[in-house]
């Protein structure tokens, strides 16, 4: 046994026997000083001095005893099971206060859990797959298509050529999300398919839940590898886990396919938000897009390609290798487009970029700020909370203040009695942490509800060990954090004046209230800057609905199809199209019917260059949309001049066109514009008439003025596939969704109908975000401003009960009791106003930072900021006026004679 | 005794503790410190108290051991006594320490210090 192991031991085992121990020590120390005792008496001193000068030589007993039951058993042990004790009994004393305290923490670091639980669920863990840090994914940046961000896909031969001649990766696979159509015996339904490399499965390293993945030899020729693999939770759900499955057909948007496995029950696919029902192999991508092919079309880019690297290399070498493969590759793109030199040169500028492919990628850009938001908030209610406890610590230590001199000079160590009270805040913290599990339950149940549908089922408010681990470091940091500064500063003691002090409380300096001061200003900042933060998105919120769409929303019914995956051509699509129109129309509680290419508000766009009276230069570009007969009346918007589309606008290309005012305005000035030609792109193009003028109606919810808009004819559609159809009814929307969804499947039992809704609940569903940080960030606000204004009220009460000796001078000299409320409420509204002022910096700053984030409002919207200012000192006085009234009924005869 | 007080240095009085039982024979905590005071002539003047600290310590790390008897004026009394691994330690350590105060006593006078 080494030395320390073998002290370590024998101080466990005298921990066992400590009561004997002492005993034994002081009956040795008794002894030795009587030995003393009597060396000094032979010396020929008398008793009395002897025992004097025995006691000075051996030194103080008290000491004594102390440091050696120190050094005998464990003290850190026993003094932090004494600690504890301690502490629990201390707050046992003052429940409601402690209860306040663990509620406020537990509200803090039960939302951090929650938010980090969610967000650590979408955006950092790592895909369950074989050694994800290895898997980088192949951005391609630089102009495509006009998109100067890059366009995040590459063709398939691009992906082929970087496959079969990079020296950096053990795989380069790829993918390509879309809808498609499964059909069952008696109805079909739409999925999202995922169209796989034949390497896919084999570089993700990972093994089928039942029969076989898709390996290389499914992928080989076009066309000739009809197998699938289905997700574990496709699997279950839709083929009630049945093994059998395997080897059955499954028809995909018509064609048999042969189900040859599941993949595993862990793997939702590379995207969290979106997990894939069926995987098939690329190879069979006519299949999955019956209006396109383009396999082999160097300049039609669709496909996103993941590559594992080589081990030992680097993302940042992989890159750096690969660069003369892509500009080669870009060349010989750029030879096959045959383009001009500037153009050429863009292009050939572009580069590959190589992300980390580890962690599963949010699709929607506007998440990161939000998640930084939600972290933000989540983490500034938690400091609030934690600003609070230490100022009640800080308080209480102050009472304790000559208790802790006392202590000091009878020579218990700083150290001990740093432990003692961070013992009190690490129970208390970890309590909070504890209930905080049960709030962060529910925090993340409560978020999850507001997730779309297909992302909330990869979403759970289940905790993990993972998270209890979080959990706990939150809680351990939060009770050091607001635990470790007063017990610094309390235990700080000067010994003289402390013990000398007559009031029992004062003697604490004034730089401990300046402490307690900032700490309570740093709430109100923070608070305003919250408060500030929910009033913009409250304020976005009610502008977004309160904006004139242009049609009445209610009553509106809207639902879509897309027949071309079921093999409709278009002419066969535009003959559904006019039958299903009929039989809805004609349906009891239906005023009308109609249909739109592009769902209003579904977020999807078609913009194009439009030119008038084959002007060239009167090019620019409008929103496209192509529509049915009727369908202005049936959505509810007027027509200016001419009419709208009939059943005789029809053929094989656009002939007619309905525009709206902005787009006459811009185009034509303030003349009528029915009668006149329109053509589609740069060049005079095939001559449309304008046969109607609508008024400005918006489009995709752009921001702004209305935009230029043409509407086209569905009838004269060369592609009318997707179709929304619109139905206004007479009667409540919702009772009459069972018999649209019965006008579809009488005439095509296997056309799946999705998206079926009013329109009232689309637009609620666009403005999900919205919502979200609308309640979100409100119920936070509002808790911190509470948290704050309860810190606020602590301090003040404080320094009250600390001036009550002024002021009962100050109102025995004859100070008015208004004189005295001003005096206080003065001092609150002082640290209200400072912690404001500050607050409305930051929340300028935020709200300039997340401009993108609102609607209609000015990144300073000064009534916004204003409001959230004033709420919070409006509260705040609230605050102030408690302590402050006690101030005025402090009683002068009793403060002044009580000692 | 006109020379000021020597402090002890760090470890120090674990090692005279050491010495005092391996040549006295098992004694209390008074004997030793009465020992360790006369040994030095008086230089080092004990606060006594602290040698029981060094007991302690010793007793930890299993160099001396400690049993309940009876003192010279018939007193219950705690008596220490060298255990085999003090031996080994004592030798270990007084080699050190010579080494060491050679080392100094070697670098004062070189540098003609105050070896006065």
């Amino acid at each position: 046994m080494t030395d320390p192991l073998r002290a370590g031991w024998r101080r466990l085992v005298s921990l066992a026997r400590r009561r004997e121990l002492e005993v034994e020590f002081e009956q040795e120390l008794a002894s030795h000083l009587e030995l003393l005792i009597e060396e000094y008496e032979a010396r020929g001193l008398p008793r009395e001095e002897a025992r004097r000068l025995a006691r000075i030589k051996l030194g103080g007993e008290a000491q004594l005893a102390e440091s050696h039951r120190d050094r005998n058993g464990l003290p850190w042990l026993e003094q932090m099971l004494r600690d504890w004790q301690l502490a629990f009994r201390s707050l046992g004393r003052n429940r409601l206060l402690s209860a306040v305290a663990v509620m406020s923490l537990a509200l803090g670091i039960g939302a951090n859990t929650a938010i980090y639980s969610l967000l650590d669920q979408v955006l950092h863990r790592r895909l369950p797959v074989a050694n994800p840090e290895q898997l980088v994914w192949l951005n391609p940046r630089g102009p495509a298509f006009g998109n100067p961000a890059g366009s995040q896909i590459m063709s398939y031969p691009m992906y082929r050529d970087i496959r079969d001649r990079n020296q950096v990766f053990t795989e380069v696979f790829g993918r390509m999300i879309l809808p498609a159509h499964i059909a069952f015996p008696d109805h079909s339904e739409r999925v999202s398919a995922e169209m796989v490399s034949g390497n896919y499965f084999r570089a993700l390293g990972l093994k089928p839940y039942i029969g076989r993945l898709i390996g290389p030899e499914d992928d080989r020729a076009p066309g000739a590898h009809a197998v699938a693999v289905l997700s574990y939770s496709y699997w279950r759900t839709r083929f009630s886990g049945r093994r059998s499955v395997l080897g059955d057909p499954i028809f995909i948007n018509g064609t048999p396919f042969k189900v040859i496995g599941v993949s595993g029950p862990e793997f939702k696919g590379l995207d969290m938000p979106v997990s894939p029902q069926i995987r098939v192999p690329v190879m069979m991508k006519s299949s999955l897009t019956p209006n396109w092919d383009e396999l082999e079309n160097r300049r039609m880019r669709w496909f996103n390609v993941y590559a594992r690297l080589k081990p030992g290399i680097t993302r940042e070498k992989a890159q750096a290798a690969l660069e003369p493969l892509y500009a080669g590759l870009l060349e010989m793109e750029s030879m096959e487009a045959g383009w001009e030199r500037e153009r050429m040169r863009g292009f050939l500028a572009g580069k590959l970029a190589l992300q980390p492919g580890s962690q599963a990628e949010l699709p929607d850009r506007r998440s990161q700020p939000l998640s930084f938001l939600l972290h933000g908030i989540v983490a500034a209610v938690l400091l609030i909370a934690c600003a609070n406890i230490a100022n009640l610590l800080l308080a209480r230590a102050a009472s304790r203040h000559k208790e802790i001199a006392i202590r000091r000079a009878l020579g218990v160590s700083r150290r001990r009695l740093i432990h003692q009270q961070l013992a009190e805040s690490m129970l208390l913290a970890l309590s909070g942490g504890l209930v905080g599990l049960g709030v962060a339950r529910w925090t993340a149940g409560y978020v999850i509800g507001f997730a779309p549908p297909e992302m909330a089922g990869s979403l759970t408010p289940d905790l993990d060990r993972h998270l209890l681990l979080f959990n706990f470091a939150v809680a351990t940091v939060t009770g050091l954090v607001f635990g470790l500064a007063p017990a610094l500063q309390t235990t700080r003691v000067q010994l003289t004046p402390a013990l000398n002090d007559q009031t029992g409380s004062a003697g604490v300096s004034r730089g401990r209230n300046r402490w307690r001061k900032a700490l309570v200003a740093a709430q109100m900042t923070l608070s305003v800057a919250l408060l500030a933060t929910a009033a913009f998105f409250v304020q976005s919120l009610m502008n977004r609905r309160g904006t004139d769409i242009g049609f009445p929303r209610q009553r509106l019914i809207a639902f879509s199809l897309d027949p071309r995956l079921n093999g409709y051509s278009p002419e066969q699509t535009r003959q559904l199209c006019e039958r299903l129109q009929e039989r809805l129309g004609a349906l009891p509680g239906v005023a009308s019917a109609s249909n739109g290419k592009f769902p209003v508000f579904g977020g999807q766009y078609w913009m194009n260059a439009v030119v008038a009276d084959a002007a060239p230069s009167s090019a620019h570009p409008a929103y496209v949309n192509v529509v049915g007969p009727g369908y202005f009346r049936t959505i509810g918007v007027r027509l200016v001049s001419g009419r709208e589309f009939t059943g005789e606008d029809r053929g094989m290309f656009y002939r007619a066109a309905v525009v709206n005012e902005s787009f006459a305005r811009q185009k034509f000035g303030e003349a009528d514009p029915v009668g006149r030609r329109i053509g589609l792109g740069n060049g005079p193009r095939t001559p449309i008439e304008i046969v109607g003028l609508v008024k400005d109606v918006s489009y995709a919810w752009v921001k702004g003025p209305p935009e230029p808009q043409v509407y086209l004819s569905t009838l004269q559609d060369p592609s009318p596939s997707p179709l929304t159809m619109y139905v206004r009814t007479a009667a409540e929307p919702e009772t009459l969704f069972r018999a649209v969804e019965r006008q579809v499947r009488e005439i095509d039992t296997h056309l799946p109908v999705y998206g079926l809704r009013t329109m009232e609940s689309q637009i609620d569903e666009r403005l999900v975000v919205e919502r979200f940080m609308a309640e979100f960030s409100s119920g936070f606000a509002s808790l911190a401003a509470a948290l704050a204004s309860i810190g606020l009220y602590g301090v003040m009460s404080y320094l009250v009960a600390l001036r009550a000796r002024e002021l009962a001078i100050r109102m025995a000299l004859g100070a008015a009791r208004r004189g005295i409320l001003w005096l206080v409420m003065r001092e609150a509204m002082t640290l209200a106003a400072a912690g404001a002022a500050a607050g409305l910096l930051l929340a300028a700053f935020i709200s300039r930072a997340l401009a993108s984030l609102w609607f209609g409002l000015a990144p300073h919207d000064a009534f916004t900021l204003g409001s959230a200012t004033v709420l919070m000192l409006l509260v705040a006085g609230l605050a102030g006026l408690g302590p402050a009234l006690r101030a005025t009924r402090v009683d002068p005869n009793r403060v002044l004679h009580c000692p | 005794m006109t020379q000021p007080r020597l402090d002890l240095l760090q470890g120090t009085l674990d090692l005279m503790v050491l010495q005092t039982l391996e040549t006295m024979g098992p004694q209390h905590g008074y004997g030793i410190a009465r020992r360790i005071e006369q040994a030095s002539q008086e230089a080092i003047l004990l606060n006594q108290g602290t040698i029981y600290a060094s007991l302690v310590r010793l007793q930890q790390r299993g160099w001396i051991s400690a049993a309940w008897g009876t003192s010279e004026n018939n007193r219950r009394a705690k008596f220490y006594s060298i255990t085999g691994a003090g031996k080994r330690q004592l030798v270990r350590d007084a080699r050190n320490w010579k080494r060491l105060s050679e080392v100094i006593g070697r670098m004062l006078t070189a540098e003609g210090g105050g070896a006065e």
